[in-house]
């Protein structure tokens, strides 16, 4: 830990303001209410996500020979925050943070085929790894069997998030070992066009955003969609846990910033016994706990990320907490931001839900609290 | 770089200077506390004490005009974590050090700071905070005792309370009322106390961890020096607010006392609660906890650190600070707390020899501690500060 991750530079500081102000201007929350009001498919916009690519957001993971900027994680977590304070809707996460990762342990060839194409927003991708109630890689029951110069995918994964319209899929499979094992894990990039249309079921979840099962029944890809070892994704499953944590933190500390900021402000305008609500102790202290969590939260945040970029030992540990700490302060400053906004905390007129389901929505994925809470005690040696 | 020189220096020094035995925990009794009656444990003690005090290093940013170290503060915390590094005990402990010399600075005379500081440096005399009074505790400026102007003196009468080491110090720094009619926080000076003068008694307080940390004070027909005052006649609480941050933040940088066991919450769980045959703490809902409490120290060990490093940056957040006080003592009463729960009856001994000394000390901390939440303005006062301050709620409401 060094205090110098503690702060950001010039850099970030530029990003940081130009994040805010583009995804203020082409992303307000206004602008997800209307695409869940008017059932858009994709949910995201197209032309936004063509922004990202041209603020060099997309490529910010992908090393420089690939097209990329190479900026790191620092730079990510900003654009994650902004994205949350907003309430964006993009397949960034999926693309640019998760299949990012993921690839660049692809081949030569597959990496000079999707990343440039990534970096320039020209496709998206979707990680499927979940098949049942929560993140349990280990329980992988999808299997990819060899037969000569394939392999043939079976079985169906669940909550895919931007499964439904991304136009790549990367499928953690089992090519070896049995359930409830991590050895025998491989993944595969599989073009969506290759699942027929009933093999897709697109879910309405909490968020609204986009989510679907995928039947893999009897999809045959080349060997050369196989990313990285045969049998080694359990230490790629690892890594992207890692990063997916951070990333989702950030993105719940750019919601639980909206919320607090929200809040504190209708303190001081909501008026009740002829006083400002917010002059009330019980309400002040309330307040002031919160404001505590959430500074404590972007310390352990920043953290995260700085530990991801200078790949130091104890970065799981960062990584864990940060997420786990995340989860915490969202839904203490999700609940009481609806509960101080009183009846109106409960309308769908208010934004204020719109960011509360988003926040909940973040829970299960990879890892939820106990998941991350019990991966920082086993790094810690109990 | 300039910096790195520095460090480079430090370490050497003290590398050279700070004797083996004094790079290990001091407990109560290897503590140096400033007096008349400076004594010292060992002669190892009073060499290490010899060496920083000519260095001026037991007030590091105390500038070298008054025997300070002379350092701003980024190089004396490069000290501090120098000293951290190696372990080498704090050479001077003294309430005048940590509060009363900043105020001095920042608000005494010259004719003031000539006499007390280099005093102070070299430990020659200790100094207590009356503060708080019988009927004054998270009000503080509702304090009573009271300094009538007569002649060239002042005369107090009146009570103080939760005084540290109030029954061993050779001076007091206080909040006396001068003006009975004006608005509370208008009335009130900043005055400085000679223990020995006639009319000063004082009494030990017991407290329920055992000790006598604190004293009860009493003044009658107190004469006191109008040369004592500090800064102006009833502009006492400007001295007192900036002195309050001092402390504060002495009090969230504290890094536990002298009683804390030797063992980290994980080393006392793997030891006594100890590891299933799948190498998981045996106890799942102590392992839930320990993994919390971990958290929370990371969390706060890592923001204290974003407090240190907005201070080089270019815009500092003003309301980081004002947390700190706060989530540092409910962090640390919370780590007592389990730290009990883990040790179980052995967690337990009052004292006697059937009890380590890490058992007793862990016990006796439990208890102190629960002072620190409450001492330095308790935790309920920080949260009125942080919702005034730093969300800028309005106030007035019903409390």
């Amino acid at each position: 830990m060094t205090a110098m991750s503690q702060l950001m530079g010039d850099e970030e500081l530029q990003l940081r303001g130009a994040a805010a102000e583009m995804l203020r201007k082409e992303s307000p929350v206004s602008a997800f209410r209307r695409q869940r009001d008017d059932d858009c498919q994709p949910r995201y916009d197209a032309a936004l996500w063509s922004q990202f690519g041209a603020m060099g957001w997309t490529g910010m993971l992908v090393p420089e020979a690939h097209g990329g900027l190479a900026f790191g994680h620092r730079g990510v977590g900003l654009v994650c925050e902004e994205m949350g304070r907003n309430l964006v809707a993009s397949p960034f996460v999926a693309t640019a943070i998760h299949a990012v990762t993921l690839l660049a342990h692809g081949s030569e060839a597959l990496q000079a085929q999707l990343l440039p194409a990534i970096v320039a927003a020209e496709t998206t991708v979707a990680v499927a790894v979940d098949e049942g109630r929560g993140f349990a890689p280990q329980n992988t029951a999808v299997t990819a069997v060899r037969e000569g110069d394939e392999y043939l995918l079976h079985g169906t994964k669940s909550f895919v998030a931007g499964g439904g319209h991304a136009q790549y899929l990367i499928v953690l499979a089992r090519t070896s070992g049995s359930v409830g094992e991590m050895q025998g894990l491989s993944l595969f990039i599989v073009p969506a066009n290759a699942l027929e249309a009933s093999q897709r079921e697109t879910l309405n979840m909490v968020d609204q955003l986009d989510y679907a099962n995928l039947s893999f029944e009897g999809v045959r890809i080349p060997l050369s969609a196989l990313i990285g070892e045969e049998g080694g994704a359990g230490a790629y499953m690892d890594e992207l846990v890692d990063v997916a944590a951070a990333h989702s933190a950030s993105e719940l500390l750019g919601i639980v910033d909206a919320l607090f900021d929200t809040t504190v402000e209708y303190l001081k305008v909501r008026e009740q016994f002829d006083a400002p609500i917010g002059s009330f102790q019980a309400l002040q202290h309330r307040a002031a706990l919160m404001f505590t969590r959430i500074e404590l939260l972007r310390s352990v945040v920043l953290d995260a990320r700085a530990a991801l970029d200078e790949v130091r030992e104890e970065r799981a540990i960062a990584c864990s907490h940060a997420r786990v700490m995340a989860l915490e302060v969202a839904q203490l400053v999700g609940t009481e931001t609806i509960q101080m906004h009183g009846g109106i905390g409960v309308t769908d007129e208010l934004d204020v839900g719109l960011y509360y389901k988003r926040a909940i929505a973040l829970r299960p994925t990879y890892g939820d609290r106990s998941y991350h809470r019990d991966r920082y005690a086993r790094l810690s040696g109990y | 770089m300039e910096q790195t020189e520095f460090r480079q220096e430090v370490r050497e020094w003290l590398e050279a200077n700070c004797p083996p035995s004094q790079r290990q925990p001091a407990d109560r009794t290897e503590q140096v506390w400033s007096g008349r009656d400076l004594r010292f444990p060992s002669d190892d003690a009073r060499l290490w004490f010899e060496r920083m005090r000519d260095k001026g290093w037991t007030t590091p940013e105390i500038p070298t005009a008054y025997g300070g170290g002379g350092l701003n503060p980024h190089e004396a915390q490069i000290l501090s974590k120098e000293m951290k590094r190696i372990g080498a005990r704090t050479p001077l402990y003294d309430h005048g050090i940590w509060m009363l010399a900043p105020a001095l600075l920042e608000f005494g005379n010259e004719a003031q700071r000539e006499r007390f500081l280099p005093e102070i440096v070299r430990g020659e005399v200790s100094w207590c905070q009356g503060y708080s009074e019988p009927g004054a505790g998270s009000d503080l400026a509702g304090l009573q005792t009271r300094a009538v102007r007569d002649g060239d003196e002042y005369v107090v009468d009146g009570a103080k309370i939760w005084t540290s080491a109030g029954c061993e110090s050779d001076w007091m720094f206080c909040l006396v009322r001068t003006d009975p009619e004006a608005p509370k926080r208008e009335g009130i000076s900043f005055l400085l106390i000679d223990m020995s003068t006639p009319g000063v008694s004082r009494a030990p307080i017991r407290m329920i961890s055992g000790e006598s940390e604190f004293a009860q004070i009493t003044f009658e027909s107190v004469r006191v020096p109008v040369e004592n005052l500090v800064h102006e006649e009833n502009r006492g609480w400007e001295v007192a607010k900036g002195l309050l941050r001092h402390e504060r933040k002495f009090m969230s940088e504290f890094e536990g006392g002298a009683l804390d066991p030797s063992f980290t919450l994980r080393e006392a769980a793997l030891d006594y609660i100890g590891l299933d045959a799948e190498g998981r703490l045996a106890d799942a809902t102590l392992r839930e906890n320990l993994v919390d409490l971990e958290m929370e120290r990371r969390a706060v060990k890592l923001t204290t650190q974003r407090v240190y490093a907005q201070y080089r940056g270019s815009a500092p957040d003003h309301r980081l600070p004002l947390i700190m006080k706060y989530v540092s003592t409910e962090t640390k009463k919370r780590e007592d707390e389990l730290a009990t729960d883990i040790l179980g009856y052995r967690g337990l001994g009052w004292e006697g020899d059937s009890f380590t000394k890490d058992e007793l000390n862990s016990l006796r901390v439990l208890l102190f501690d629960k002072a620190l939440s409450i001492a330095g303005g308790t935790s309920e006062v920080q949260l009125n500060i942080i919702s005034r301050n730093a969300l800028q709620l309005p106030q007035g409401g019903a409390r």
